[in-house]
């Protein structure tokens, strides 16, 4: 029994590499190679990770969502996208990955341990961390892709799924939100 | 401009990212409301921005090995799939010959047919053979959930 298992088996790994071969090698022909990658992620994984912590508020939850953005990028999108087509596609990804997990999770509320230490100024981080929690995460990350990332209306509506024309009361209601929040220490100052 | 939305707020918003105001600028911030709130929003929103500046993401040479390993998996999985179906037809395969053939034998050896299948040569072979389509549907069942198991593991 042992030695008909065996034959199975060896008979099994030559079926299930010949089953691999054209599956792996399809899929390489329609990728990137690893120097094409490094220069795609160089130019374009700082921002993303950027964008993923302060929406999430959490360095673990960004890895994860970076990795399975370009993961997702590579088996979806061949290698020849240019830069300019690959930045916002990315961003387009990853803000679907975020929208999944606050679906799925409700991770929607931001941390309260999220750790600011390069904050040179306590009141801006206090600041910062009271108004990222208070903001819906739909809000955090307009609020970042328009000013952070000085993305258009149009090129916001491209990496978040909205429509272009919702994105203005959107934006602008965020705004008026986060401002109304910051209003105390304005007016201190 | 009207009371909430100002034409000249991307022009605030590309100054504050690059840090170089045009002239004239700064005094229509002073003067116009959607400016001035804008600029406090996106400011702190700037500083947000390089408060989490060290936190890098992880090195692309590292992201690109997790993403070939999970590609590799992702191959085998798929070719695995055609595997599962065999298995599994297999193993209908299986019941349904031993449902059909099985009775249909009983009730001609009970009718004494001497049909050859039913003499003692025949039956052997029956019998070989729904031994054999059994144990192939083992192995496949066996091999399906080893390579489950590698691929989780």
């Amino acid at each position: 029994m042992e030695a008909i298992l065996h034959f199975a088996e060896l008979a099994g790994r030559s079926v299930l590499g010949a089953a691999i071969a054209p599956v792996a090698a399809g899929r390489e022909a329609s990728s990137m190679d690893e120097q094409s990658f490094h220069s795609l992620y160089a130019a374009t994984a700082r921002p993303i990770h950027s964008y993923v912590v302060a929406v999430t508020g959490s360095r673990d939850t960004a890895d994860d969502v970076l990795q399975e953005t370009y993961f997702r990028f590579l088996t979806r999108r061949a290698a020849a996208m240019p830069l300019e087509e690959a930045r916002p596609y990315l961003f387009r990804i990853a803000s679907n990955l975020l929208r999944d997990r606050w679906r799925s999770r409700r991770e929607e509320q931001w941390p309260e341990n999220f750790e600011q230490q390069h904050c040179a100024d306590l009141n801006a981080q206090l600041d910062i961390r009271r108004i990222m929690q208070a903001l819906k995460p739909k809000e955090r990350l307009l609020l970042w892709l328009a000013y952070v990332e000085g993305m258009t209306h149009t090129e916001i509506a491209a990496a978040t799924g909205l429509t272009a024309l919702s994105v203005r009361p959107l934006l602008f209601r965020a705004r008026r939100k986060a401002a109304a929040l910051l209003q105390p220490e304005g007016k201190n100052q | 401009m009207t009371g909430n939305v100002c034409e000249r707020e991307p022009l605030v918003i590309a100054a504050l990212r690059s840090g170089e105001w045009p002239a004239g600028l700064e005094e229509h911030v002073a003067a116009c409301p959607a400016c001035a709130e804008t600029k406090r929003v996106a400011q702190l929103f700037h500083q947000a921005h390089v408060a989490s500046a060290p936190l890098q993401p992880q090195p692309a040479n590292i992201v690109w090995q997790k993403l070939q390993a999970r590609r590799r998996q992702l191959a085998i999985r798929r070719a695995t799939q055609c595997m599962t179906l065999m298995c599994v037809l297999a193993a209908l395969y299986a019941v349904a010959f031993v449902a059909w053939y099985l009775p249909d034998l009983w009730n001609r050896q009970l009718a004494s047919d001497l049909t050859p299948l039913s003499s003692g040569v025949g039956l052997a072979g029956v019998l070989t053979a729904i031994f054999a389509v059994l144990l192939g549907s083992c192995c496949f069942a066996y091999l399906g959930s080893r390579t489950d198991f590698r691929l989780r593991s």
